[in-house]
């Protein structure tokens, strides 16, 4: 199956991309699309996402069609989903 | 015809102007506000029309006090924005700012969530004052606004947001907004309202630390209805502090961003 992939501030940096398309295995969730795009994209996006302990780093905002995905939650994904990637930064 | 003096409901005959009513009703003004905008010269009025008349530096009764407060607002935002409830989750550089401008827009009800105490460190960009130290930010808050505008109802918590109670906490606002300063916190706080509330709109802040340029500064959508202000990558951290002029930006662009939702101005 086809999905997207958007990429917003630094993860948009790291990836040299504003968006782009991918395939999936069907059946395939959030975190496996993300480790794809991982290997497409180098260490610096790799930070970026995952931390050291493999799961998507508690300053992730993931969204799948605009709705946001709690961390420690299996998300399955669709032909035609666009999952979109930002990464806040600390202060307020 | 139909105008608003003092936004109470007045007939007047046609052909009335400004100075008119000025004289009929209010000849000690010194200040005459006319759709939003302060007049010097006479001005035929319409159907329509609000008029304030203000004597410079006289205190008026309580009940007069909310009309002049609003007397420069855009004409029907004052509606719109006294009926609307908004949350702001932190008090600190940007949630305190936040609070102060919606209060001074006149938004009717602010619930407002934090868990710490106001300290000398805070005093660089945070809205409180020396005698506040030691205080609960909510409650030191809760006090500036309403000396502010004592219109504005203000719902407090001194507590730690969690998963469990971002939902109960902030059942009945309009827009939430996130004000905190640590970046996984402001996640868990995205996640916790949107998976509960997924209709209503979050605006949050990213990068605005150090004294980089301000206009790079700005909004992003970033999903249905949330919405991020801020250079996206300046963050807090050892070499790069917090400080008044851009925590300042971003808050009253996140406070704009809360005023266009509430006006429909914006879409989600």
């Amino acid at each position: 199956m086809r999905i997207r992939l958007c990429y917003h501030a630094q993860i948009r940096q790291a990836a040299g991309v504003e968006s782009e398309e991918a395939d999936c295995a069907p059946g395939a969730d959030v975190i496996e699309a993300l480790k794809d795009a991982i290997a497409r994209h180098g260490h610096v996006f790799h930070g970026l996402v995952l931390a050291d302990d493999g799961k998507i780093r508690p300053s992730l905002i993931v969204l799948v069609n605009s709705v946001p995905v709690p961390h420690g939650t299996r998300r399955s994904l669709a032909d035609g989903d666009e999952i979109s990637v930002f990464s806040a930064v600390a202060g307020g | 015809m139909r105008i608003q003096l003092n936004e109470r409901e007045l007939e007047v005959e046609a052909g009335k102007t400004l100075m008119d009513l000025r004289r009929e009703f209010r000849p000690d003004a010194d200040i005459v506000i006319w759709n939003g905008a302060p007049m010097v010269e006479d001005q035929a009025l319409s159907e329509g029309d609000r008029v304030v008349l203000i004597r410079r530096g006289e205190m008026p009764d309580s009940g007069e006090l909310e009309a002049l407060m609003v007397a420069r607002h855009t004409p029907g935002v004052h509606e719109r924005v006294r009926r609307a409830s908004v949350g702001i989750a932190g008090l600190g550089g940007l949630g305190s700012a936040v609070a102060i401008a919606l209060a001074r827009v006149g938004v009717g009800r602010l619930v407002l969530v934090d868990f710490d105490v106001v300290e000398p460190s805070n005093l660089n960009r945070q809205q409180y004052f020396v005698d506040q130290i030691g205080m609960h930010k909510t409650a030191a808050m809760a006090d500036n606004l309403k000396r502010i505008n004592p219109h504005v109802k203000c719902e407090t918590h001194d507590l730690c947001l969690t998963p469990s109670n971002v939902p109960v906490v902030f059942r009945d606002v309009d827009v939430l907004v996130e004000a905190f300063d640590r970046s996984d916190q402001k996640v868990m706080l995205l996640e916790s309202f949107a998976t509960a509330f997924p209709q209503k709109p979050v605006v949050m802040a990213s990068g605005l630390a150090g004294f980089g340029p301000g206009e790079t500064i700005g909004v992003r959508r970033i999903g249905r209805g949330i919405f991020v202000v801020g250079d996206m990558v300046s963050a807090a951290q050892p070499g790069q502090g917090l400080m008044a002029p851009r925590v300042g930006i971003a808050a009253h662009m996140e406070a704009n961003l809360v005023l266009r939702l509430l006006m429909g101005e914006e879409g989600r």
